[in-house]
């Protein structure tokens, strides 16, 4: 009876064992597997990939007997079938590898613990120093000593960071999205700080130390030319119209003055009309008079500008795009990106988390949900699609219609001013600061409503969430920068507008509005235009400063307040909710005072140092977190790319009219560095080939040939022809990617396969074995 | 700042500097912040070992759903107790020096839960669940979810992971270089 029991014992025993022993051959097999063993080295996976890599490089001779990497396994039958193999170490590999595989590096990136890595440390570079020669043991040192060398800079810049502490504190609170906006400013910050460094040390300085002449007409010989005695007469009639109108102002009109820079804020260095050519050296030492070229230097530094932020703007977003190639397939990878990438490992605020799995959960939910929805939609029927197609042109249409209607809106009032400006010249001051303010205060509001419209139009139009935020943020990318152009564009025809045939408009000294009337009453007349340009960029940007400034005191800061005290009570409060962190927008905000920091520099020195302080408040202000994140998180890396995107459009959006207004229009005679002519066709960009005119004739032959067609057209072919090649070599690549792919999924297969043919047959063998064990098991009961 | 310097050597300074990404200014930092967990049981050895509880209430790792996953994978002693070493080892990785590729492997080991080298669909749930928080999808979603994973990433259709392919799939994402990372 005993037995009988105790045999129904063991049988049962049996079945359970025998799912067990199944799985422990299976699992002893796939331990042997080669990448197995290699991930569970001290050195990890992709350190014993360099090795297995040097060693296939290495001749046949040197490798040495112990296949380690390629993992065979015993002949011993998986040791009897009861014990899965040891993870074998490849780092005897490690310590016998040619020196010119490893380095410091190699050790850092082991996935071992510090003990380990210290004993392959001392192993490698402690011992063995006998077997190495000089040269070896020399260039050892040396790498060692680069290595500190590089450590103790990394150690210095660390201390140096700017804002370091503020950083850690936001993306603990709201990622690393929101993070990279705040990156973002101070890399602007830098740049900023760059520029009026540049134009305070060329154009401010020399102003400042050379100041022999102090005023214009004592700097000049009015005999040389009749161009100087244009230029001197000019200077003369303008200054004289400017101390009227100082003198002609009330203190009120003087704080006003402030905002818009005119009256006394117009002879300032703020402003471009100041500069002249000043002459130094050594009048008592016999020399010459030495000229310093106010005009070179100011055109030079422009351009210096403009290529450095173009440089600077390339190799921030190098990174970027390379990223965004890689993972151009986004559509398919986006369920793993969002998995294995989601969680933000910064965070460290116990709401921030809490929002940050709630983003999580619903967008995981809401992209399933997508894809039901898509598999359903992609049965739409004609008739459906149709609609949607009919309903989208219609949205487009009208988008088109809404910003060109905008546009129009701001050109119109552009006009407006100066109309109302001369009609209203003898108006109250505070008057004339609100026509003068007219245009821009339109810009901002148009800049408000607009893409609030575009969010909602969008909706209707029914696209992937994706596409509808490119979409929205496109359309106000373009309203926002069309509507800078659209003031540049009516700019330019106020001063160049041949459409005067007023005949009260009466030209002279290179300005078109040099008289409005002939007995010339002053105001409504621009005596130097491009100072009238620096003025209205000002505007915008004190403009800019002042919105932000207001909206966070007068609109977040209350909305904050009052959501605190009130959200339990009153449901309205809860339904408009808390101001939440629109991140495109924001750069956007920002990137458009950057475009007028571009565009206003030439005009107007000091705009980048104001910038600079604009910038300042905007990040300290962004700091006071009025804003909770928003619920649907912005992706890093998208936000990159975005930025550098649209900073490199207003970029080449300020370059253009500076281009043009250098290559084609004609400076003032009664102001600025360019006031002197040297032909009648004077315009800026006339002082650099007088420069180049001076230098020896053969340098000139090179510089002028440089312009020509003849080289600039072979020139353009060969970049069009470099560009050809490597798109090619891109889709080449895609292509080769493609067929690996394949290869790898039929090599998983065929292991598959081979894995599943393992296992029957040591099921088998264990079967015929356990038969053998059965017995011994039996006889130990019995006992 | 000097009463932290005086417990290392000079040359356990160079030690650690080369066998981490760190700097000696940021190993100095990471000793404050170790030893602020647990003062007592490191004034008298350095290389005392801290409970795995006591290692989680480090407000960086305090509100993150793979905090015990991280201890875990970290801990020379593989029961989530860790010495100073062992941290500083944890926080050279996660720092912004670490190569890439060191932090894709851990990585992989922090999301096997079941630690057999794969992740498995047992894994990846669990992955989701606690990323999720306090509300889980559905069994639907959550299956729908995981089959939409292993479409994008399983190239051998043996319904898991290996650590090839999981590096393949990570190379196409864009944020986990970005979101991997703690400062301290």
């Amino acid at each position: 009876m005993e037995s009988k029991s105790e045999k129904l014992h063991t049988k049962k025993a049996d079945s359970g064992e025998n799912v067990e022993w199944n799985r422990n051959i299976q699992a002893s097999v796939l331990s042997r597997l080669p990448s197995h063993r290699a991930f569970n080295s001290d050195c990890g996976t992709t350190l014993s990939r360099t090795f297995s890599r040097s060693r296939h490089r290495s001749s046949f001779a040197s490798r040495s007997g112990q296949e380690i990497v390629s993992g065979i396994p015993s002949d011993d039958l998986l040791d009897k079938l009861g014990f899965p193999a040891e993870p074998v170490d490849t780092s005897d590999v490690f310590l016998n590898e040619q020196p010119s595989v490893l380095n410091h590096q190699s050790i850092r990136s082991m996935t071992a613990c510090m003990s380990v890595k210290r004993y392959y440390r001392d192993q490698r570079y402690g011992r063995g120093t006998e077997r190495l020669d000089s040269y070896s043991r020399l260039k050892q040192r040396q790498q060692l000593a680069w290595q500190r060398f590089k450590d103790g800079i990394k150690n210095t810049l660390y201390q140096l960071e700017l804002w370091a502490g503020a950083f850690k504190i936001i993306e603990g609170r709201f990622g690393t999205a929101t993070m990279s906006y705040f990156k973002f400013i101070r890399w602007l910050l830098f740049l900023n700080v760059f520029m009026s460094i540049v134009m305070i040390c060329v154009v401010l300085v020399p102003h400042f130390v050379i100041n022999a002449p102090s005023t214009f007409a004592g700097s000049v010989n009015v005999s040389t030319s009749v161009f100087h005695y244009e230029a001197a007469v000019c200077t003369n009639v303008y200054n004289n119209a400017t101390q009227e109108l100082i003198r002609k102002e009330s203190m009120f009109q003087k704080v006003l003055d402030f905002l818009q820079g005119t009256g006394w804020m117009e002879p300032t260095v703020l402003f471009y009309g100041v500069f002249y050519n000043q002459t130094y050296g050594g009048v008592d030492s016999g020399e010459d008079m030495q000229t310093f070229n106010m005009s070179l230097a100011y055109i030079l530094s422009t351009g210096a500008i403009f290529l450095f932020s173009l440089i600077f703007i390339i190799r921030n977003s190098a990174k970027g795009v390379k990223a965004g190639i890689i993972s151009s397939d986004s559509s398919l990878t986006q369920y793993s990106n969002k998995v294995f990438g989601g969680w933000d490992f910064c965070i460290s605020d116990g709401k921030a988390a809490h929002l940050k799995h709630i983003s999580i959960f619903q967008e995981l939910q809401g992209d399933l949900q997508n894809q039901a929805l898509q598999w359903k939609l992609a049965r739409r029927t004609f008739r459906q699609r149709f609609r949607l197609y009919v309903i989208r042109f219609i949205s487009n249409l009208f988008v088109i219609v809404l910003l060109g209607g905008a546009l129009y809106l701001i050109w119109y009032t552009n006009e407006q001013m100066v109309v109302l400006q001369t009609n209203l010249a003898d108006q109250v001051a505070v008057v004339q600061f609100f026509i003068q303010f007219l245009p821009s205060v339109t810009i901002t509001v148009l800049n408000v409503i607009i893409p609030i419209i575009c969010q909602k139009i969008v909706v209707i139009e029914d696209h992937v969430p994706a596409v509808e935020i490119k979409l929205t943020l496109l359309r106000t990318v373009f309203l926002r920068l069309a509507s800078l152009g659209i003031m540049l564009l009516s700019l330019r025809q106020l001063l160049e507008g041949t459409g005067s045939s007023d005949a009260n408009i009466i030209p002279g000294c290179g300005n078109k509005h040099w008289l409005i009337n002939s007995t010339d009453e002053g105001s409504g007349s621009i005596k130097c235009w491009e100072t009238y340009v620096g003025q209205q960029l000002y505007k915008l940007v004190v403009l800019d400063f002042f919105v932000v400034v207001i909206v966070t005191f007068v609109v977040e800061f209350p909305r904050k307040i009052i959501y605190k005290r009130f959200h339990e009570k009153v449901k309205l409060v809860k339904l408009v909710g808390q101001q939440e962190f629109d991140l495109p927008k924001s750069v956007l905000d920002i990137v458009y005072g950057q475009a007028l920091c571009w565009i206003g520099f030439f005009f107007s020195p000091l705009i980048p140092a104001i910038c600079v302080v604009k910038f300042l408040v905007f990040f300290y202000l962004s700091l006071l977190n009025n804003c909770i994140p928003k619920s649907r998180q912005y992706q890093t890396s998208r936000s990159n790319s975005l930025f550098m995107s649209v900073l490199l459009l207003s970029l080449l959006l300020a370059v253009l009219p500076l281009l043009y207004v250098i290559m084609r229009m004609q400076p003032s005679q009664s102001c600025g560095p360019f006031r002197l002519y040297s032909v009648p066709e004077f315009v800026f960009f006339t002082s650099v080939t007088n420069t180049i005119g001076s230098w020896p004739s053969q340098v000139q032959d090179v510089i002028f040939f440089l312009g020509t067609a003849g080289f600039l057209a072979p020139a353009i072919v060969i970049c069009v022809l470099v560009m050809v090649y490597f798109i090619v070599v891109a889709q080449a690549q895609e292509k080769m990617e493609e067929i690996l792919q394949e290869q790898l999924v039929l090599e998983g297969r065929d292991k598959q396969f081979l894995l599943a043919r393992v296992n029957e047959v040591l099921m088998m063998f264990g079967d015929m074995k356990k038969s053998e064990t059965d017995v011994v098991l039996k006889q130990d009961f019995i006992l | 700042m000097g009463g932290s310097q005086s417990r290392f050597t000079e040359q356990e300074l160079e030690d650690y500097q080369e066998l981490t990404y760190f700097t000696k200014k940021e190993i100095l930092h990471v000793w404050k912040r170790f030893q602020q967990l647990d003062p007592d049981a490191l004034s008298a050895d350095n290389n005392a070992k801290i409970t795995a509880e006591k290692i989680m209430d480090l407000p960086e790792l305090k509100v993150n759903p793979f905090k015990d996953r991280i201890c875990k994978v970290f801990s020379s002693s593989g029961d989530g107790n860790m010495s100073f070493e062992d941290f500083l080892d944890m926080m050279s990785v996660f720092s912004d020096n670490a190569p890439k590729n060191v932090k894709v492997e851990y990585a992989f080991r922090i999301y096997d839960f079941d630690e057999d080298d794969t992740i498995s669909s047992g894994d990846l749930k669990r992955v989701v669940d606690r990323l999720t928080g306090e509300k889980n999808l559905s069994d639907e979603d959550m299956q729908q979810l995981i089959d939409n994973i292993f479409e994008e990433a399983d190239l051998d259709d043996d319904d898991s992971l290996s650590f090839a392919e999981f590096e393949h799939v990570i190379s196409k994402a864009p944020d986990f270089v970005n979101s991997f990372r703690i400062r301290l």
